[in-house]
Parts: C-alpha cells; sequence; structure tokens
C-alpha cells in the first residue's frame, strides 16, 4: 500500500520565475526507507516541505500523504507524521523533557498519555540521565537524538528525516542510522534526504534521484549501480579536456564519459567492461598530452550513480567545483 | 473545530513563554531599574511644572503606560527567535491551530504586563505618588494594562509578519512606537503646544491611541483624565472602550498578517 502517491506536483516561486519541483510523480510504499538524492537546491526539502504541509504546492493532480489529500486535508496529516528538519531545532533554553512535554501539548495529549511515552523515548534514544538538563548542554548528537524523540511523540506512521546527520561526526552518524534502522523495523516507514551517498546507500530500500525539480531516477540502490555497468574508472588530470573527450570517443568499450572541473584539474569518469581495457584508454590520453595524475577502478558506488545522473559530483558542492558545459556531458559512445 | 484542543495548545504556548521568561526573569527585574528610577528621581523635579497639570502621580501613571508599552513592543520578538532558530516550523507542522500560536504569545505578553503594573505600582505607592488604593481601580488599572499590551502585541506582530526580519522589525517599531508615545500625554501634557505655532499636536493627540491608554490608566489611579478634561466625566470608560476596539481589531489583523506569512 502507498502511503505518499504524488503525481505532477509542481511548486513554482517568485511569480513563477524558479521552478523548484517539476511535475513530479512518485510513490512510497509503506515500510519501506525512501531516499531523496539530489544536489543542492534540486527540490529536496521544497518537496518535503510539501508533503509535511508547511508549504502549498503551485499545482498538483495528485498529492496524498497517508490517504489524505495535502492541501485539503493537511491537518490530518499533520497529526499523523513526524518531521525531523535539516536545522537543529529544539529550544535550548528549555530542558529535553520540557522539549518533548510542550511538543506533545501541541498534539493534544494529556499529561497521562505523555508523560509515559517521554520516559520511553528518552530511553530509547538513551538521554534518560539527561531529561532534566538544559538543552544548551547538550552535543549536536544529542541534540539530533532529542529530536528523533519528539519526532516520535505522536506515534507517527510516517517520519520525515531531512539531512538529519548534516554536521555530526561519523560515530553520531552512525548511531542514528542505528536509530532509522531501528524505527523501520518497528514498521514505520521514513523518507530521508541527505547528501551523505554512503548514508543514502546503507538506509534506503528505494532512491529517487532529483535534479532542478524533476525525477531523474527511481530505483533501487542495487539496479541504479548495475544500470552503469560493470566497472567505473575514474581519471583525474590535466590537459585539454576537449581534445580528450574526443580521444576517449574513438574507443568503442567505453560506454560513458562524464567529465567534471574541480580544484585539482579535470575529473573523468569513464564506464567500461573491466580493467583490462585501462592501457587503451592510458595510451589515448598520453597520445594527447594529457597528464593522469590518478587513476582508479571499481566497481560502481553511488557516488558514480549520482555522477552518473546529475552530471555532478556530489562534493562539487563543497570544494568549489565547477560543473562543465551542457554540451560537454554525457557524451555517448554508440 | 475542537475548541477545548485549540484552548489548550493556546495555554501551552502560553506556558511555554512563561517557562522561558522565568528562565530569563533577572532581564525583566533589570528592564524595571530605569522606569523605577524615573519615578524616584524626575518624578519629584516635575513638582516645579505643576502650574502646567504636571504632577508626581501624571509622570508616575506615564512612565507605568510607557512601560507597557514598550515591553509590548519588543513581545512578537519571542515569535521572530522562533521563526529564526525555525521552531516555528516544528510548530507548524504540529496540529496545532494557527492562531493558538498568536494567542498564546499575546496571553504572555499581557501577563508580564500584568507583573510589571503590580511592581510599577508598588515603586510608585513607595514614592508617596498619591495614587488610588481602592481595589476596584486597582483590577481596572490591571484590565486597561492588559488591553494595552493586546492592542500593541496585535499591532507588532502585523507588523513583524511584514517586517520578516530583527532589523527591520526593530526600525518599524521605533519609526511607529517613538513618535506616538512622544507625541501624547505621557510625559508632558499636549495642552503646553496650545498657544504655540505646534497648536496642531494638541489635535493630532485625540488620535493617538496612546492617550487613550493613558485615559484608561489615569482614570482609575488618578480618579481624571488630564488633557481630555473637556470631554466630560465619560472621557475614562469611552477610552477603555477605544482601547478595547484596538485590542480586538489588531489581534485580529495581526493574527491575519502572521497567517498569511506563515502560509507559503
Amino acid at each position: 500500500m502507498a502511503v505518499i502517491e504524488v503525481e505532477k506536483l509542481t511548486k513554482v516561486f517568485n511569480n513563477g520565475k524558479i521552478k523548484a519541483v517539476d511535475d513530479l510523480t512518485f510513490n512510497v510504499e509503506e515500510g519501506e526507507i525512501f531516499g531523496f538524492l539530489g544536489p543542492n537546491g534540486a527540490g529536496k526539502t521544497t518537496t518535503i516541505f510539501m508533503l509535511t504541509t508547511l508549504l502549498t504546492p503551485t499545482s498538483y493532480k495528485k498529492a496524498m500523504v497517508l490517504g489524505y489529500d495535502i492541501k485539503q486535508q493537511a491537518n490530518k496529516i499533520r497529526h499523523n507524521i513526524g518531521v525531523v528538519f535539516q536545522e537543529m531545532v529544539v529550544d535550548e533554553r528549555l530542558t529535553a523533557k520540557e522539549n518533548l512535554k510542550f511538543h506533545a501539548k501541541y498534539y493534544g495529549m494529556n499529561k497521562s498519555e505523555y508523560k509515559s511515552r517521554i520516559d520511553e523515548l528518552l530511553e530509547l534514544v538513551e538521554l534518560s540521565d539527561r531529561a532534566n538538563d538544559l538543552v544548551s548542554t547538550f552535543s549536536g548528537g544529542m541534540k539530533r537524538r532529542l529530536e528523533i524523540a519528539r519526532g516520535l511523540l505522536n506515534n507517527p506512521k510516517l517520519l520525515f528525516l531531512d539531512e538529519m546527520t548534516l554536521g555530526l561526526d561519523p560515530t553520531a552518524r552512525r548511531r542514528i542510522w542505528e536509530y532509522i534502522k531501528m524505527l523501520n523495523k518497528e514498521g514505520i516507514t521514513i523518507i530521508i534526504t541527505s547528501h551523505y551517498l554512503d548514508e543514502i546507500d546503507f538506509l534506503a530500500d528505494r532512491i529517487i534521484i532529483i535534479n532542478r525539480g524533476k525525477l531523474i531516477e527511481l530505483d533501487t540502490p542495487s539496479n541504479l549501480k548495475k544500470k552503469l555497468g560493470k566497472d567505473a574508472l575514474r581519471i583525474i588530470g590535466v590537459g585539454d579536456i576537449d581534445k580528450a573527450i574526443d580521444s576517449l570517443s574513438k574507443i568503442n568499450i567505453i560506454k560513458k564519459i562524464t567529465p567534471i572541473e574541480n580544484n585539482e584539474g579535470f575529473v573523468i569518469g569513464l564506464n567500461i567492461p573491466g580493467g583490462e581495457s585501462i592501457p587503451i584508454i592510458i595510451d589515448a590520453l598520453n597520445s594527447i598530452n594529457f597528464k593522469i595524475k590518478e587513476l582508479s577502478l571499481r566497481r560502481p558506488s553511488l557516488d558514480d550513480v549520482f555522477l552518473h545522473y546529475t552530471g555532478r559530483e556530489m562534493q562539487d558542492n563543497f570544494i568549489n567545483g565547477k560543473k562543465l558545459k551542457k554540451k560537454r556531458l554525457f557524451r555517448r559512445r554508440h | 473545530m475542537d475548541i477545548k484542543y485549540s484552548l489548550k495548545a493556546t495555554i501551552a504556548v502560553f506556558e511555554r513563554q512563561l517557562l522561558i521568561f522565568w528562565r530569563k526573569r533577572v532581564y525583566f527585574f533589570l528592564s524595571l531599574l530605569l522606569p523605577a528610577f524615573f519615578i524616584f528621581g524626575i518624578g519629584p523635579a516635575v513638582q516645579s511644572l505643576t502650574s502646567q497639570g504636571v504632577t508626581t502621580s501624571y509622570i508616575a501613571s506615564g512612565i507605568i503606560c510607557f512601560s507597557i508599552i514598550f515591553s509590548a513592543m519588543q513581545g512578537p520578538l519571542a515569535l521572530l527567535y522562533d521563526k529564526d532558530i525555525g521552531y516555528l516550523n516544528i510548530e507548524l507542522v504540529s496540529p496545532i491551530p494557527r492562531f493558538s500560536i498568536i494567542l498564546g504569545q499575546s496571553l504572555a505578553g499581557s501577563f508580564r504586563a500584568i507583573l510589571q503594573c503590580i511592581i510599577m505600582y508598588s515603586i510608585s505607592i513607595i514614592a508617596s505618588v498619591n495614587f488610588s488604593y481602592n481595589p476596584i481601580n486597582i483590577l481596572g488599572f490591571l484590565f486597561v494594562a492588559i488591553l494595552t499590551a493586546i492592542f500593541v502585541e496585535g499591532l507588532f506582530s502585523g507588523v513583524l509578519a511584514i517586517a520578516k526580519n530583527a532589523e527591520s522589525f526593530s526600525m518599524i517599531t521605533n519609526f511607529i512606537g517613538l513618535p506616538f508615545i512622544f507625541m501624547s500625554n505621557t510625559f508632558l501634557p499636549l495642552s503646553a503646544f496650545k498657544n504655540s505655532a505646534f497648536f496642531w499636536i494638541e489635535y493630532a493627540g485625540y488620535f493617538n491611541p496612546v492617550n487613550y491608554s493613558l485615559n484608561g490608566i489615569r482614570y482609575f489611579l488618578m480618579g481624571y483624565c488630564p488633557g481630555f478634561e473637556s470631554f466630560g466625566p465619560l472621557i475614562g470608560p469611552v477610552s477603555i472602550l477605544i482601547i478595547g476596539i484596538l485590542a480586538t481589531l489588531f489581534t485580529i489583523t495581526g493574527t491575519y498578517f502572521f497567517l498569511r506569512s506563515v502560509k507559503k
């Protein structure tokens, strides 16, 4: 049974000048962990905001969350979902218990209902011993765990987690992942957005890749990787990129060439049938004086999937990477 | 609409603000130091202006009204804080009725106003200001204080929805608030301008809502409304009615603009 059914969901800002979400269509099945993947500004958070009733969509053919229309029955949705936002939002002037208490009251819960539930949730996120401490004394990981507890207060059937491990250290991230897996096992459908591909790869049952508000691909992580071919070759080098691409295009066995520019020079992603084709590729690049600084061969990862579908590396957003002109991307060898 | 749930949600917002207020109570009591200084220090010094109708009770009631307005002007900042840290989004994804958020904040502002008035009234009595001791008058004075706080909070909640950030909000509150306070009978009677080139200020004062709050407060604490005596003995109750209407009107418009600003 689908818990989210979206058809032609659109959101435009600035009187139509910015199309943040463009005719998006997808379903989320009950009990799955559904990952949203896309570069900055792809429309992930806008979509989450519409599904959580914070933003009103500009248009849609169908947009149902837990069987309720996101515009007409927003309040029914609010009663049945939990949300953890990208920014850490806990009132630091209050204690952990007080934060949860007020949230429970917003849901109309009585003292008898919320008292035991708060104790139970604080136990779950291992914050029982800090229940009466001011949140201002908590670490980032503890605040996130408190937010998870808050998101679960109303026993939601559907939990939205928007970039929830952003800024956490690896240990704290791992711990959050364990909670997510545990909650999912208990039957809660979880929607996650993340910048960390390893996170999505580890957690998500299915992934939707969106870029510029449009659906690019929707499948399981393993199927997405399979679609890329057997091996992924990654070359970092300097030289004339146009000549390099032309030269590589002449090699029949290369399935796809994805070049991007970053502060190290050029990164060329190639999908090849196996390692035996590497000498041919090196020869081709040497012949045009393209200097290879680094070369690596591996099974396609979600990073390669992302590069393949968006023409960007995930870390591009952070290392001043510059996307090459569109015409250079997706040169296919037929 | 579930009235019982709406009420519980409003009380939850109110209770949270109160708890935060209690945690930060030092700032509240520090904010009372300046008006207390005015009542003790400036009040006696203006005895020389008694020919203009200025007495210590006139100054003290003016300072009390000024404090209520100034404090209520800052009230919506709590909403802005919640918006800035993202807490407002947490409230908005919950089923809490949107007007409960505004109403809860206004109630917290009114509570602060009552507390402030009780303390200021006590300070005035200690400073030998000639205020009424009658409990009914004191209750009436607190009622006007609440109406004033609700009116100002409603007005500036609307301003906040338009201003969108703290810088614009401070600029607009000063731009609107200060002229209204200083072009009123708060510290000096506008009738002093009667025979000058600025005689219009006295007439402009009849359209200044601050004067009606002052009238309400002075009606209960002093027994008359300085500057408005020519309107007859009913001006006190009429002023309270005007402030009541303004409080209702601006709470509705403030809530409307707030709701509009959160509905993206």
